[in-house]
């Protein structure tokens, strides 16, 4: 496992979002995806303070970008908010997956016990609106799916932390099991907490303020 | 283009198309301009070096409002944000723009986010948005842009005007009138209206207050009145 960090730096001439941490070791490419994708997207973030977002992709070199994201409570020289700081484990697929199981066994039981049975209870409406809205989002093939939730987020974490470690009905629906779909991603993108569904992985979830302005865009409301 | 169509009808229907080629090509440039502006959106880039309000003047165009005072951006993070297709009130018209994304200015996004940015976009204007802060950090980030301009030659294809905004007059501007703060940008404005003149893009310097709403609303009505496809006055 290998760790980097991108924050924010206020002093120096090199201000602004940096890796703060050497970068030595890991492939220009990986890099440079690391940088463009560690971040979960949208404006806003001021209004989260302390806010965590956990968001993970897959790599070309095969490995797994796993990106912890705080909303800091830092204020730049022009009083601006919302500065976030990520630190980025890159796993191998094996310690990825042991990686997954241990943040979701982190959790309070009886919010993972909670989020299986809103999940359960949303399995139909998804099938429904998945084939309801065939076309958005516009890939029928990649489709992305969209939570929206408004409260302690914890118990969304526990949603998207077991739709991608088990092989439910639920998430079969949002993607079939890489154990019978050839063409499953082996490294299922995801983001527990993002402002912006656009340029997120496949699954994503949302402040319901956030998500009640998206427009032609349909996703799951888990209240 | 317009010759070879010119030359092939004037050999088959004589000197007497002249006319005729003159009205199909108004036409055809109507059409064209009506597609860009009306339905896919006037593609262009917002760049400048980091805290000049590039987040602030892309969501001025957005909301159709006069001042954004209360407007409170959180710093661009590393990759940007996607920004879809709009509908925007310039000038007496309303077109439809398409910045594609937002991005930050820290300089390690230049090679990255801004690069990328520029390939996709393959923008027909840039807004470089500067301030009266740190004109070295400014310098360093438009000679980057015209290097950028001059290397990427696919994306510098449809460029048709370079807009230097330079922001937050309200601070700057009771102090110092616009022409002595460019004084100090006088080799890059030079470089800039050489490469202006070499490549056919129009090169303009407005000032401006977008929190205020001060002098943005005529820069953004000649800057996308000059990158439509039809330009206009």
């Amino acid at each position: 496992m290998r760790h980097v960090e991108i924050g924010y730096v206020l002093e120096g001439t090199r201000r602004g979002y940096n890796f703060t941490t050497p970068t030595d070791g890991i492939e220009p490419e990986s890099l440079k995806a690391i940088w463009r994708r560690a971040m979960p997207r949208g404006q806003g973030w001021g209004n989260y303070p302390a806010s965590r977002s956990l968001k993970c992709f897959g790599l070309e070199s095969g490995e797994a970008a796993a990106c912890d994201i705080t909303v800091t409570d830092m204020i730049d020289e022009v009083g601006r908010k919302g500065i976030r700081h990520a630190h980025i484990h890159i796993f191998t697929l094996k310690e990825y997956r042991a990686f997954l199981l241990e943040r979701l066994s982190q959790l309070p039981v009886a919010t993972v016990a909670e989020a299986e049975k809103r999940l359960y209870s949303r399995e139909w409406e998804l099938l429904f609106r998945k084939y309801r809205d065939i076309g958005k989002p516009r890939t029928m093939i990649k489709p992305q799916t969209i939570l929206a939730y408004d409260g302690d987020w914890t118990f969304i974490k526990a949603c998207v932390l077991l739709l991608v470690t088990r092989s439910t009905l639920l998430a079969n629906l949002i993607e079939v099991s890489p154990a019978i779909n050839p063409f499953a991603e082996r490294i299922f993108p995801f983001t527990t907490l993002a402002l912006d569904y656009r340029d997120e992985g496949r699954l994503v979830a949302l402040p319901l303020e956030k998500a009640r302005t998206i427009k032609d865009v349909p996703y799951i409301n888990l209240i | 283009m317009t010759n070879l169509l010119d030359r092939l009808v004037t050999t088959v229907f004589g000197n007497v198309s002249s006319k005729l080629i003159e009205n199909i090509t108004r036409s055809v440039d109507q059409v064209y301009d009506f597609v860009y502006v009306k339905v896919l959106g006037l593609p262009f880039i917002v760049l400048g070096a980091r805290q000049t309000g590039k987040t602030t003047l892309i969501e001025w165009l957005r909301e159709n409002v006069a001042a954004l005072e209360n407007y409170d951006p959180a710093p661009t993070a590393p990759g940007g944000d996607s920004v879809g297709t709009f509908a925007s009130n310039i000038g007496d018209e309303m077109m439809r723009l398409k910045p594609t994304r937002d991005v930050g200015g820290e300089h390690e996004m230049w090679e990255t986010d801004w690069v990328e940015l520029f390939r996709e976009a393959k923008p027909r204007g840039i807004i470089f948005m500067i301030d009266h802060s740190d004109i070295l950090k400014h310098k360093d980030a438009l000679n980057f842009v015209m290097n950028m301009i001059e290397e990427e030659k696919e994306a510098q294809r449809n460029l048709k005007a370079f807009l230097i905004l330079v922001n937050k007059s309200d601070l700057w501007l009771p102090q110092m009138p616009l022409d002595k703060l460019m004084n100090q940008y006088g080799n890059e404005i030079k470089r800039l209206g050489q490469q202006a003149e070499r490549l056919g893009y129009k090169a303009s310097i407005y000032s401006s207050s977008v929190t205020a709403g001060v002098g943005v609303r005529e820069a953004m009505r000649t800057f996308f009145n000059s990158i439509r496809p039809q330009p206009k006055q």
